[in-house]
This record gives C-alpha cells, structure tokens and sequence, in this order.
C-alpha cells in the first residue's frame, strides 16, 4: 500500500515531472534531427537519377544524352557516392541502434549519429549540385539542380546546426546548473519555431515560391520556361501584356461566361437541395445510415468516372445530325416513356442549353454529398432542447426550419457556400468528364471548345504560354477572391454566433 | 388551473434487444392533483422521475399510460403548443442568434387565426412580461451577452409571454451560483404570486423546494413518497426516505426496537413511545432532538464539536447509528456540559421518527399520532388530494443493496499491471475499498 502511495506521490511531483518532460525533448530534438534528414540523405542518395531527370525534363534532351549523362557521372562520381551512402548507412544503423537500444537514447553516440547523418545529406547534395556545375561547364549548357539536391542541402545544413547544437549543448553546456536554467529558457522561447522550421521551408519550397513566381512570370511578356532555358533568347519584356493579350482573347470570355454560369447556377441549387436533404435524413430513423450511404457515395467515386455515366445516361449512341441513333441512354428513354420527344444533350449539334443543363445536373449531383455531410455534421450538433422549446413555444414546422435550423446551421451554410463557390469557378473536371477529353471540350464536331473554363483556358496556356497561363490564373484567382470577399460580407451580417 | 395527474406511468423501453427486462420505470402510477394558482416542487434525487413527469406534463414526452387534466381539459393526447404551458428549460434554450426581444416575442410570432395579435400587441406583451421579471433594459441583446441569472429571467419571459395556464420550471437554479440562486429562487416566487400561474417546478436541492413551494412532492424511484406543505413534510415524514432526503443537517438514523411502549437503541430504554406496538424499528432523530443532560440515556462518543455561533454542532459517534457520525445541534448555553469523551442525550418526542423495519413506514407514538391526524384534516380541506401508491413504496432498503456492495475503486490498468509486480497486491486493493456507509450518505450530503 505506501509503496504504490509513494509512487504516486513522485509521478505528481512537479520537479520530476519537468525533469521528464525535459528528456522527452532531449530524445525529441535528436528524433527530429535524425529521422528526415536520414530519410532525405537516403532518397538523394539512392535517387542520384533524379537531378538528372529535372535535367532531361527541362533541358528536353533526349535519351541518348541521358544514358550518356549517366556513364559520364558514374565514372566520374562512384567514389564519393559510395563514400557518402556508407556514411549513411552507418549513421542510419547507429540511429536505429540508439532507438531500439533504449540506453544508447540519449547518449552522444546518437547525437554523433545526428550528426553523420545530416552531413551525409548535406554533401550529397552539395556534391550533386557541384557536380551538375561542372557538367554545365564542359557541356556549355546550363544545368539546373533537382528538387532532391536542394532539399537535401536545405535540410541537411539545417538538421546538421542542430544536431550539432544539441551535441555541444548536451555534453559541454548543459552540464553546469546555471547554465541550464538558462538553456531551459532560451530553448523553450525557441523551440515552436524550431520544430515548425521543416514545415516552414516546406511550405515556403512549395506553396509561397510557386505564389511569387506567378506573379512574377504574369509580368514577363510571352514568358515560357523553354525560352526562359535557352541562353541565346532575349529577356522577357515586363509589362502588363499577358493580362492584356488574355482579355482580348474572344475565347476567354467564352471560358469565363461558362465558368461564371455553371457557378451561378449549381452552388445555391445544390445548397438547397443539400440543406432539404440533411434535414430529411436527420428527422429519420430507420434506413438514415443507408440513405447517409447512397448520398455520400458520388463522394468517393472518381469525377470522371462519373462524369462518363453521366454522358452514357445522356447520350445516343450512333447520333449524327443526318442518322437516327441506334440507341438512345436512360434519360432519352424514360422522357420517351412519358411521350415526350428525345432530346438531343451531349450528340453533335447539341445546343449550348442542352449542354450546360447536363453539366449543371452532374456538377450538382457531384456537391451534394460534401454539402450534406457537412450540413448533417451541423444539425445533428445542434442541441435538441430548441427545437423542444420551439414546440412548446408552438412554432410550426415551417417555422422552426427558418426560424431555428436555418440560423442555427448558418455557420455551415455559409461554409459550403463559399467553399462551393471556390470549387465552382475552378470547375474543369466535369467538363471533361462529359465531353471526352481536353481537346474538343464540346459536343463532338463543335470547334473552339466552347464549353471550355477558366481552369480549362489555364491549363491550355500552361503548355505553350507560361506568361498568359499567369495572368489568366491571376485574374481567376482576383474574381475568386473578390467573390469570397462579398460572401464573407453577407455572411458576417446573415451568420449568427 | 388545476392540474391532475391520473395514474401516469412512463416506461422507457429495454435499450438491449436481448435483454427485455432492461426497460426503465421512470415514473410510476402517479397520482397527483394540484391545486390552482400554487407553487409545487417536484423534489427527489437523480433519476427519481422528477423532469420526466415535468415533460409529460409540458407534453414532449408522452406518458405510456395514465392521464393528465388541466381543470376538467384532458390534454394528454395534446401537443405541447396547444396545452397553454410554459416551459424553462435546465439550461434555458434561448435561441442563441435572437434577441432578448426576439427570444420573447417568438412564441407570440407563432400564434395563429383569432389569437394572432398585432405588432403593437406583441411588443407590449413582451415589454410587459420583461418587465415583470425586470430585464426591459437588455433587449437589444444576445442571449450570449448576459449572465446567467438575467438568461433565467429571460426564459421565464418567454415562458410567461403567452401567458400560459401552467408554467413548468426544469431545475431552474440548478446553472446558477449560489447567492444568484437565493435571489432568483425569490424572484420565482415573486412573480409566481403576480401572475398566479399554477407552477410545477423540479428540483433535486430540497432546501430550495422547501424554501419557496406552497407544497412539495418528494419522489423516489417513480413514486411520490409523500406531498404536503413544506414545514408540514418536515415535521412529519412518512417514511424513512422521506426523513432522511429533508433536512440540513441530515436526520441521524439508528438502529433499535420498541419493547412494551418504550424505546430502546442499543439494549438502553432511551424514550417512552406510548401506542406504539413491539416491534424492530428504525429511529430517526433531528439533530435538533437532542437535549444534553447529564442522566442522559442515549450515550455517544464525541469526536468534535463544531461551533456555528449561536449553535453548538456536537458530532459523536454511536455502534448503533447507521450514519458514521451523530450530528446534533444545541444551544451554546448548553456546552458546558459536554465536555468530556462522552456525550449524554435525552430526546424530544416530536422530533424522533420511528419507521418500520421492514417497511420503512412511519410507526406514530404518544402526541404525534393527534399531529398526523391534523395534517390530514388540513390537506383534505385544501383540496390536495393525492391517493397513495398502489402497492409498497420503494424503500431506503433497496438502495442499500446496492450501496452495501464493497465499493472498489476503478484502477487503471497500469496500476493493475503494476499491481502483478506487487508482493503487497492484495493489501493494496484492499485498501482502496471504502466503506459503504459513506456511499450511502453522499446523496444528502450533496445537498447542503
């Protein structure tokens, strides 16, 4: 009995606490130091074919100059690629050692270990990318370096400052009291940022630079990458011409007006179906998860794949404006059954309305199930006690929709408004889903892809046009944003709580 | 309005299909007739059916047999919009995005045919009813922006706004602290004296119930174990729940018998109990029924004496009291005497309760048995009527079967692994049992 007592009396004493918590952050520093930067050192150090590749690919030499490149770097580089993976190996199998041997945990072989590791990322790197260097000088083109190099020298010059930090900081400094303290307190005003670091440069690596980029590429007349590679090619003009040539593009406006429609129409019809949905499915009892089921399925299938059924179920197979079809999909055939006459949606010849209403109808049933998901998650966190006290306040049905659910669930509505207006000015899938593939972007026989979107016009420019790609992307990304803006608005007048 | 309440009974079916004896009696053949224009507490501890009467009564829950009258109006089978009640909830249910005015003004809102009213009409109602619980001055606000206390008004508000013939009060004080609960609970009473309204209040604090209802109902398991006016119940408990539930500090309960008209606890004839039969009883003594005196009879163990002021708490302990210690209050006067490791007591009849062992029914001796006659007489002629349960009230007994089980602490399972490693295992869990006499008690203890 006083034995367990007194357990518990030192796992409550706040001194022992500290002094574990400041061991986990021992282990926690190394962990950090250790694990990406064994992993980078590895992948660069394995995957050398990969700055080769961002070679092939942005310099479009062909294979013949890539199998070359490789028996050139293989001669040249064999000693210090083996040289730094042994490093590697080594260190990766002292740190596995020093985890699964728990003594060896905090013990300085594993911040060498750190150490060994981060090096051997950062020479990998450092060694690519001279070694790149030196192509470009003997072959007289510019080389640039991959992805995988940078990465290893960011990380491993990164991971290596504070493995060795640690090192010197666990040995030499932290031994004397005083200085501890202090250690304690500097490390505890620092260490957030420490450990946010690797996802700083993350995000900096891959979502603020591309950001940057195409704000400053929007600015470059005509820029393209391949003229960007070639030496030889005048500088880019900077002045507001991509956004000027795109504007004055007939297409453009075609892709905007279509993208603009599409997002008009479906985002309030699909909120409204959804809200009428999840209020139904959260006022049943029996088959709701069935019903919950079949809803959110459109969810977790492939767009295109749907967006194929949805063309079959449209379609008439065999269709030209001067032969009958052998046949007809399901909705022609049901409108058929009721005596209507078939219409012709998706075939050649179709018009701009028959077209659009099908992209509506699909894009609506594609967001219904997140909306519903989202709205049901609402409703069913909304205390129940208000819609009791409703009834005794003698609310009728009608009421307690627009009066309670309504206001109640205004957070998520507005939610799935705007993320469905979001989603909507970047619609691009649905259209090829439906229309077959990128090119024709129309009934079969149409020209100039009238049915084309903003995403769509980007994604054409992308592959020739850098520059106009940019400003286009920019002027959706300002119409995004300024629709964004009136939606937070209203709803910062409409939402309650 | 009078409200009647004809054997209701609400069953709540078995959750485990396999197991169809689970379901759940939660309120049990009840038969209640309330008086017009009074104030009622529905007092009982947790899960003793208090709010789901409440609710059957409010009409969100529908009873699963038995009636319910407002006046000569069967409205059993009505929604709850089309009985004429008002309704606070436990934790008010304002509409979190309307305004105090809104909150008030929506149950007018819904109001159809030759009761709609118009804009002026509903804005003075509603001026009328924030004035009467006196938050006119917050209703431009969110519910958000208030205190506790100022939400509660406005829920009564609301509740008064239609001005309903019943109004129902869920544990109205139970979210607030307990100086806004003093105040509140004579706010209630205020405005219930105003507008006259019959209301049915639940609470589980018996203080508050006494302190503010014209009549209380004390309930237990389903069953209302005794109605009556507040000091009336207090003074006159029905059975040895009943005794127990009233009262701060708790009543102290022994063990003992009656043996030719006199009582006896621990083999020590301790009272003379004329007209009441041999027999193995339970003895409730208030703590106010001792008299200190040194030809004492009933001897006890004292382990401290806490001074209140002008009264003197002596806790003591005695082998024969079912509570672990005897608390009994007297004046400061009479200390002196006590002084010493043993306490002497004579008893006042009247406030000793003697209960029937096995039933747990009050046994009545000598002047109490005028005294009971009299409070029947006077509730018969203020028209409560309620008829007993059919059949044999749940006793303190049953409980204690289940409080009587050693009470193991729930232990992790780490301290169970631990507990593999220890020589003294088994002396550990031991010493985690706790005995049950403390369990048994909490439920009183809560209250005070």
């Amino acid at each position: 009995m006083t034995d367990e007592m007194n357990e518990t009396v030192e796992q409550n004493d706040p001194v022992e606490k500290k002094d574990r918590r400041t061991d986990f952050f021992r282990k926690h520093a190394a962990l950090i130091a250790w694990i990406p930067t064994a992993i980078l050192c590895l992948l660069s150090a394995v995957l050398f074919l990969a700055p080769i590749g961002n070679v092939v690919m942005v310099g479009g030499d062909t294979l013949t100059g890539y199998g070359a490149l490789i028996g050139d770097w293989m001669e040249g580089l064999k000693t210090p690629v083996m040289v730094m993976l042994a490093i590697a190996s080594v260190s990766v199998i002292a740190g596995v050692l020093g985890i699964v041997l728990k003594k060896y945990r905090n013990s300085l072989a594993f911040d060498i270990a750190a150490i060994a590791t981060s090096f051997s990322a950062l020479a990998t790197g450092v060694g690519q990318i001279a070694w790149l260097g030196s192509m470009s000088a003997t072959q007289g083109v510019t080389y640039q370096p991959g992805a995988f190099s940078i990465l290893a020298v960011v990380f491993g010059a990164l991971f290596m400052l504070v493995a060795v930090g640690e090192t010197v900081i666990h040995s030499v400094w932290i031994a004397d009291n005083n200085q501890k303290a202090l250690w304690k307190t500097t490390w505890g005003k620092w260490k957030g940022w420490v450990y946010l670091l690797p996802a700083l440069v993350l995000l900096a690596i891959f979502t603020v630079w591309p950001i940057i980029n195409t704000f400053r590429i929007s600015m470059l007349e005509d820029y393209s990458v391949l003229a960007a590679k070639n030496p030889n090619a005048d500088p880019f003009a900077v002045n507001f011409n991509n956004f000027k040539n795109v504007v004055q593009y007939s297409g453009f406006w075609n892709c905007l007006l279509n993208t603009v429609l599409l997002t008009v129409i479906t985002v309030p019809i699909s909120t409204m179906l959804a809200l009428i949905i999840a209020v139904a499915l959260n006022s049943i009892k029996p088959l709701r998860r069935i019903f919950q089921t079949i809803f959110f399925l459109p969810y977790v299938t492939n767009t295109i794949a749907i967006g194929m059924v949805f063309m079959a179920m449209f379609q008439m197979i065999g269709y030209s404006p001067t032969t009958e079809p052998t046949s007809v999909g399901v909705i022609n055939t049901i409108i058929e059954a009721f005596g209507g006459t078939r219409v012709n949606w998706v075939n050649e010849s179709s018009t701009k309305f028959a077209n659009m209403f099908v992209l509506c109808v699909y894009i609506i049933w594609n967001a219904l199930p997140f909306k519903i998901l989202v709205l049901l998650g609402g409703l069913q966190g909304v205390n129940k006690q208000y819609y009791d006290a409703a009834k005794v306040d003698g609310a009728s049905r009608w009421r307690i929709f627009w009066r309670i659910t309504v206001p109640m669930l205004s957070p998520m509505i507005a939610y799935v408004v705007i993320t469905g207006f979001i989603g909507g000015f970047k619609e691009y899938n649905s259209v090829v889903g439906i229309f077959g593939t990128g090119d024709l972007m129309g009934p079969p026989g149409s020209f100039g892809k009238p049915l084309n979107t903003m995403v769509g016009y980007i994604y054409d420019r992308i592959a020739n046009n850098q520059g106009r790609a940019s400003a286009a992307a920019l002027i959706l990304f300002a119409i995004i944003f300024i629709v964004t803006m009136i939606n937070l608005y209203v709803s910062k007048k409409k939402v309650h709580y | 309005m009078k409200v009647v309440l004809q054997h209701l009974t609400k069953i709540f079916p078995s959750r485990d299909k396999k197991d169809q004896n689970a379901e759940v009696v939660a309120v049990n053949d009840f038969n209640l007739e309330i008086p017009d224009g009074k104030l009622i507490g529905l007092l009982g501890p947790s899960g003793c059916g208090k709010s789901t009467t409440l609710f059957m009564i409010s009409g969100l829950q529908a009873p699963t047999s038995g009636k319910i009258f407002f006046g000569d109006d069967d409205v059993t089978a009505l929604a709850p919009e089309n009985r004429g009640i008002g309704l606070v909830f436990q934790n008010y249910a304002l509409y979190p995005h309307m305004t105090v005015q809104q909150n008030i003004l929506f149950p007018l809102q819904n109001l159809k045919g030759e009761n709609r009213l118009s804009k002026e009409e509903m804005l003075k109602r509603a001026t009328d009813a924030a004035k009467l619980v006196k938050i006119e001055e917050f209703m431009n606000r969110k519910p958000s922006e208030l205190s506790g206390g100022q939400q509660q008004r406005v829920a009564i508000a609301r509740a008064l706004v239609k001005m309903p013939r019943v109004l129902l009060l869920d544990e109205p004080l139970s979210n607030l602290d307990a100086r806004l609960r003093l105040q509140t609970r004579e706010e209630i009473r205020r405005i219930q004296k105003d507008t006259k309204i019959t209301t049915i209040f639940v609470t589980h604090d018996q203080e508050e119930a006494m302190s503010i209802s014209d009549y209380i109902v004390v309930m237990k398991l389903g069953v209302i174990m005794q109605t009556g006016k507040p000091q009336r119940v207090y003074d006159d408990p029905a059975n040895l729940f009943v005794a127990k539930f009233l009262g701060t500090p708790p009543i102290n309960v022994f063990t003992g018998k009656v043996e030719s008209e006199k009582l006896y606890i621990g083999g020590e004839a301790v009272l003379d109990v004329p007209g009441a039969e041999d027999q193995e009883v339970y003895v409730g003594i208030r703590p106010e029924g001792f008299i200190l005196s040194a030809e004492g009879k009933l001897t006890c163990n004292v382990s401290g004496i806490d001074v209140m002021g002008r009264d003197i708490s002596v806790v003591s302990t005695n082998e024969n009291s079912l509570n672990p210690v005897v608390r009994s209050i007297i004046s400061a006067d009479e200390l002196g005497n006590a002084a010493g490791a043993t306490v002497k007591f004579n008893l006042k009849p009247a406030k000793v309760y003697l209960f029937n062992k096995e039933t747990e029914s009050r046994v009545y001796f000598g002047e109490q048995v005028a005294l009971h006659e009299t409070i029947l007489a006077e509730m018969e002629a203020e028209g409560q009527i309620y008829t007993p349960h059919d059949g044999p009230l749940p006793r303190e007994a049953d409980d204690r079967v289940e409080a009587d089980k050693p009470y193991v602490e729930k232990k992790s399972v780490f301290s169970k692994v631990k507990g593999l490693f220890k020589k003294n295992a088994a002396e550990a869990d031991k010493a985690v049992e706790k005995p049950s006499l403390e369990a048994e008690n909490t439920d009183n203890e809560v209250n005070e």
